[in-house]
């Protein structure tokens, strides 16, 4: 009997969401079961490190890995995963982009730690200690992995073949990636599921985007009410959509919320906070530079609106790792 | 990261700002040029936010678009866009660690030599005065 | 991914073969620099096949050198460091061409200007102008040959509005034999002009003045006249317009009929007249005035008994010619065009809307239009100043800056009522040598070679009383018993009140009414005061942003006819140069391009472009980029938020290779 091609996936830093999408699959995972082997998921089965060790390097046909790059322990686990596979996807928008996990990049580590463990107001922790992994608060006792530098994206630490938008992503488009390499259909290096457009092309709302947005200012989805047939952006709602990769059925439109940009951008902007800061700046109604102010400034955080999903992925990656 | 001489792009507009360059150097301004790295774009409103964020990304100390004073703009309102994006690039890279001292939109216009050699002298002052770029 | 800049283009697979001239520049770069350096900075790159430096690379010696240079050594791009590209781009660029090298295939360092000029220590500057050089050889890789495209185009005109603008734009165009339509909401041509009875500084007869060109217009062969007709519709784009014209039925053959007259005797119609309590009326079927162009009449709908369902055949029975036409329709017309004029001038102030000047509460108190018309020899009363009574007036009073000047209506100076003004001063007191002749004002603008002269001969040979106001609208017109009063505050703060009996306002000179609509139409700006903005306030006054479409006259702003008449004869001027028969129009080289693979159609490109060269695609949701109408300022590339957009030779892969070249 010919040997049924083997699985692997796995988790770094993640929320465990991806893991639900691949559940999502439903039937199918019973199919994919069927017809593959899934000889290391930790999350859904007794899988041990070791057993993974034990494998020939170039063994596991496919590998999902999702979730970022936060711990040094998970940036060794992608790279041992990536010797024993032949081909490596990074899994959802954390090992696409970075994800959520990379805001933490507007932050040192130092900083998030102490805020973590030492400055939350329901925390005690009378002695301030941290976890382990810094020579200053050693805890006796077994040592737990330490944060990287910075977050990363799975692809700024080993070498990625394809990659799987979304958090999560559509369990029709994890289904899309593991049938293309089951059935050998093998897309290019480097392909991103989804569409090759932005999200509008797909919109049901984009037959009242109108040709001109001239905004005074912008509102928060907690601070006002929309029309739920129409675009959101000339209502003052900021919408990633413009910004984004479809292929996700607009599931939030659909559900009456504006695109968070969890798709990340297309190939052609390689930062996703600059294509969105551009679009939003010129639907502003405002020529004067005080009055121009005044209506971003509505804008809290600019740095995690537009880079929620993709900081360790974007030019400047956030900031405050060290530059590359 | 360059040394102690900090190093700055400036983005000019082919019809004004750029023409305010050159007219500094027909007068021999007295200015810092030597920590310029002037480009050429036909419109600062071609400037995009990628392109600041690359040059920063590359190394660069300081960041200047230059584009014509409003209403003179060779394409009527494109200076009007480089603006609107100004206010939310600035914060973009305050909360990427590079404060407002690094990044200056201002207009120039052709014959302007003296103001280009002033706004160009004063970021080199003000970030000589820095030291190296940090992620304060 | 992080970003890869890509390094070559795919298309081109042949080597680089990149030539690098460093121009001396006699000593100001040559002495100024590290030559040797500079010329190992360059030859470092890959892809340089050679660098070296040459004296003066403007000079004819220089040019012949750069040429042998470029085919003897089959180079595929070039790099010149030297002075400003604003110097001699052009010029190096046509030394690629002529040397078989795609012009764009090039790129400028500037080491002078920007450089050696403002660097004293040598190695500063060195280092400055290797940063240059390594920016311009990593750009030039990316630089792609752009063809100058050309598109057909039509250089026939369409010109909105047959007053003394347009007629003239017109007859310059028509002298070259361009085919021009000329269109015109009234059923004569002429404007405002052709209802003037003199025209100041030296009282010329406007009608005289105007008939030759009138009748020039009507009968030159490359200039159709197509009255009671305005625009529906406008399509296109610069030497490619589609023009939909909505023509009026007139009910009356324009080429039979020779204005006998013979209809209006028969005619059992009257409608009385507009003015002062109905003088002057008409019968149904008209001509608008005595002496109007086309002489040719036509029927009141509105008044018509026929339209009212009534069987009056009248005019066709009187008619010597069988010019009625009684079953005439509206029509509209497709122009194919390659510019378009708008010279529809202007609209009236209406006083009314001012209770301060008593317009409309009492008789005799008339605009200065409305004055013109008494003086005019055709007018309601034959050329006599009269009262609503019939009497002469014995006190007039003039009254400027109505609905100028002011916050409240118009801020801006319409700059040709106090000229008039104080030509129908001289005019009343050439008629009433008695009468007490007043004008109110706060300032005087008066421009123009004669007209200083002009005033100083109303003040001291008409005896005109100048009251001078605190603010032009210092002032209350109403009406007393059987006078007109106007109380007045003087510069001294001092409140005064006269008695009159004919009051004669001095309107704002407003955009016309309907410019609105025109705007909607022709997709063109209007300015703050509601004139047409245009392309450059004091380069490009006839010319509008959107390429092809001009104004001339009143429409752009107020003025008066020397100035209305230049900007005709400057619009027509402005599509000689673009336009010419026969040619192709050549499109910019640089123009952007959207990719429509890449392209959502989520259209804020499209609202950003100040050209409006962007437009949606029909069946897809995407945007195209019209490459007759984009000027290539990038600005849409930069907002693209899916990086769909094209930027030729400053595509972000160009710029960003350049910074890689600056910095790094």
């Amino acid at each position: 009997m010919p040997e049924k091609p083997k699985i692997a996936l796995y988790w770094c830093s993640g929320c465990g969401g991806c893991e639900e999408s691949v559940i999502d699959l439903s039937e199918d995972l019973l199919e994919l079961q069927r017809r593959a082997d899934i000889v290391f998921w930790p999350v859904a089965l007794d899988s041990r490190l070791k057993d993974l060790e034990a494998l020939g390097n170039g063994e596991i046909d496919l590998t999902l890995i999702n979730g970022a790059i936060r711990l040094h322990e998970q940036a060794h686990m992608a790279r041992l995963l990536r010797r024993k596979s032949k081909l490596v996807v990074a899994h959802g928008t954390c090992a696409h982009l970075g994800g959520i996990v990379g805001l933490g990049n507007f932050h040192s580590v130092p900083e998030i730690l102490a805020r973590s463990f030492r400055e939350v107001p329901t925390v005690k922790n009378p002695g301030g200690i941290l976890p382990g992994g810094f020579k200053e608060d050693s805890v006796r006792g077994p040592k737990l992995s330490g944060l990287t530098d910075k977050v990363m994206a799975l692809d700024q630490v080993i070498d990625v073949d394809y990659y799987i938008p979304g958090c999560p992503p559509p369990p029709e488009l994890v289904g899309e990636a593991v049938w293309a390499v089951l059935e050998g259909r093998l897309p290019e290096k480097g392909f991103v599921f989804g569409d090759r457009k932005t999200l509008c092309h797909t919109c049901p709302r984009l037959d009242s985007k109108p040709e001109q947005i001239s905004l005074k200012g912008f509102k928060r989805v907690h601070e006002t009410k929309w029309d739920m047939e129409k675009c959101f952006l000339p209502q003052g709602v900021i919408c990633l959509g413009p910004a984004t990769r479809g292929g996700c059925d607009s599931r939030c439109i659909q559900a009456n919320m504006p695109c968070r940009g969890c798709f990340g951008p297309l190939e052609t902007m390689e930062d996703h906070g600059a294509g969105i800061l551009s679009f939003i700046a010129s639907m502003i109604d405002a020529e004067h530079e005080d009055e121009i102010r005044r209506i971003t400034d509505a804008i809290p955080d600019p740095g995690g609106l537009f880079y929620r999903y993709s900081a360790p992925h974007s030019i400047l990656g956030g900031g405050k790792g060290p530059r590359t | 990261m360059q040394g102690v001489e900090p190093k700055i792009i400036v983005f000019l507009c082919h019809w004004c700002s750029y023409e305010g360059a050159d007219a500094a150097g027909r007068g021999r301004k007295e200015f810092p040029s030597g920590n310029l790295r002037e480009i050429r774009v036909m419109c600062s409103g071609r400037v995009d936010p990628r392109l600041v964020l690359e040059a920063f990304r590359l190394g660069a100390d300081g960041v200047l678009i230059l584009g014509c004073a409003p209403g003179d703009c060779h394409y009527k309102r494109g200076n009007i866009q480089a603006l609107k994006r100004i206010p939310l690039l600035e914060r973009i890279l305050q909360q990427n660690g590079i404060n407002n001292d690094r990044f200056k939109f201002d207009s120039v216009s052709a014959g302007d030599g003296e103001k280009y050699a002033r706004i160009a002298g004063e970021m080199v002052e003000r970030l000589r005065g820095q030291g190296s770029k940090n992620h304060a | 991914m992080q970003f890869e800049p890509v390094e070559a283009p795919k298309v081109f697979n042949m080597p680089q073969r990149i030539g690098v001239y460093i121009c001396e520049c006699g000593p100001n770069i040559k002495d100024a620099v590290e030559m040797a350096e500079l010329l190992e900075e360059a030859e470092g790159h890959k892809d340089v096949v050679l660098a070296q430096s040459f004296g003066f690379l403007c000079s004819p010696d220089g040019k012949e050198f750069l040429r042998e240079e470029i085919r003897s050594h089959k180079l595929r791009r070039i790099v010149i460091a030297g002075c400003s590209p604003k110097e001699h781009e052009r010029t190096f660029r046509e030394i690629l061409k002529e040397a078989g090298l795609n012009p764009f295939l090039l790129q400028i360092t500037n080491i002078r200007e920007q450089c050696t000029w403002v660097i004293q220590e040598k190695k500063v500057a060195t280092e400055k102008a290797r940063a240059l050089l390594r920016g311009s050889i990593k750009r030039v890789r990316l630089h792609e040959p752009l063809e100058a495209k050309t598109i057909e185009c039509c250089a026939d005109v369409l010109v909105v509005g047959a007053g003394v603008a347009g007629i003239n734009v017109a007859l310059a165009l028509a002298r070259k034999n361009r085919k021009v339509y000329l269109i015109e909401k009234e059923p004569c041509i002429g404007g405002r002009v052709a209802r003037h009875e003199d025209l100041y500084p030296d009282m010329v007869c406007a009608s005289c003045l105007i008939e030759p060109q009138l009748d020039a217009v009507l009968h030159h062969d490359s200039i159709e006249v197509l009255t009671l007709t305005q625009m529906a519709e406008v399509k296109g784009y610069l030497g490619n317009f589609v023009a939909s014209v909505r023509q009026k039925a007139r009910f009356v053959d324009l080429n039979a009929c020779i204005g006998c007259g013979a209809c209006f005797e028969a005619c059992p119609v009257s409608v009385p007249g507009l003015f002062m309590g109905g003088m002057a009326g008409r019968k149904a079927i008209h001509v608008p005035y005595a002496g109007a162009l086309p002489n040719v009449a036509l029927i009141d709908e509105d008044h018509c008994l026929r339209f009212q369902g009534a069987s009056c055949r009248s005019c066709l029975e009187s008619c010597p010619f069988g010019a009625i036409r009684y079953d005439e329709t509206d029509g509209i017309r497709e122009l194919k065009v390659g510019a378009v004029v708008v010279a529809t001038g202007f609209s009236s102030f209406d006083p009314g809307k001012d209770a301060r000047y008593g317009y409309g509460g009492a008789d005799n108190i008339i605009t200065s239009l409305e004055f013109e018309q008494l003086v005019n020899s055709t007018g309601p009363t034959e050329g006599k100043i009269l009262l609503a009574n019939g009497q002469p007036p014995r006190r007039i009073a003039f009254v400027h800056c109505v609905g100028s000047r002011t916050e409240k209506f118009n801020e801006y100076c319409s700059g040709v009522c106090c000229l008039y003004t104080l030509k129908h001063a001289h005019q009343a007191r050439l008629q009433l040598p008695e009468a007490g002749i007043c004008q109110f004002h706060s300032d005087l603008c008066l421009p123009g070679k004669e007209s200083q002269r002009f005033y100083r001969m109303v003040l001291t040979e008409d005896r005109i009383r100048f009251f001078r106001l605190l603010r032009p609208d210092a002032i209350e017109i109403r009406k007393g018993s059987g006078s007109i009063l106007i109380a007045h505050t003087d510069t001294q703060g001092e409140l005064e009140q006269n008695e009159f009996d004919m009051v004669v306002l001095a309107t704002a000179m407003e955009s016309d009414e309907g410019i609105g609509e025109i705007a909607g139409i022709l997709d063109v700006k209007l300015g703050e005061n509601g004139f047409f903005e245009e392309a450059d306030a004091r380069l490009d006054p006839v010319s509008t942003v959107r390429e092809g479409i001009f104004t001339a006259g009143c429409a752009q702003e107020p003025k008066d006819i020397p100035s209305s008449v230049a900007q005709g004869h400057a619009a027509a001027g402005r599509i000689m140069g673009k336009l010419e028969p026969g040619e192709r129009l050549p499109l910019e080289p640089m123009a952007c391009e959207i990719d429509p693979e890449t392209c959502s159609g989520c259209l804020v490109c499209e609202s950003l472009c100040t050209f409006k060269a962007i437009v949606r695609e029909d069946c897809e949701p995407t945007v195209s980029i019209n490459q007759a109408m984009c000027r290539g300022c990038g600005v849409c590339a930069a907002a693209c938020p899916s990086g769909a957009v094209i930027a030729r030779h400053f595509s972000t892969q160009a710029i960003l290779s350049e910074l890689r070249g600056l910095i790094g």
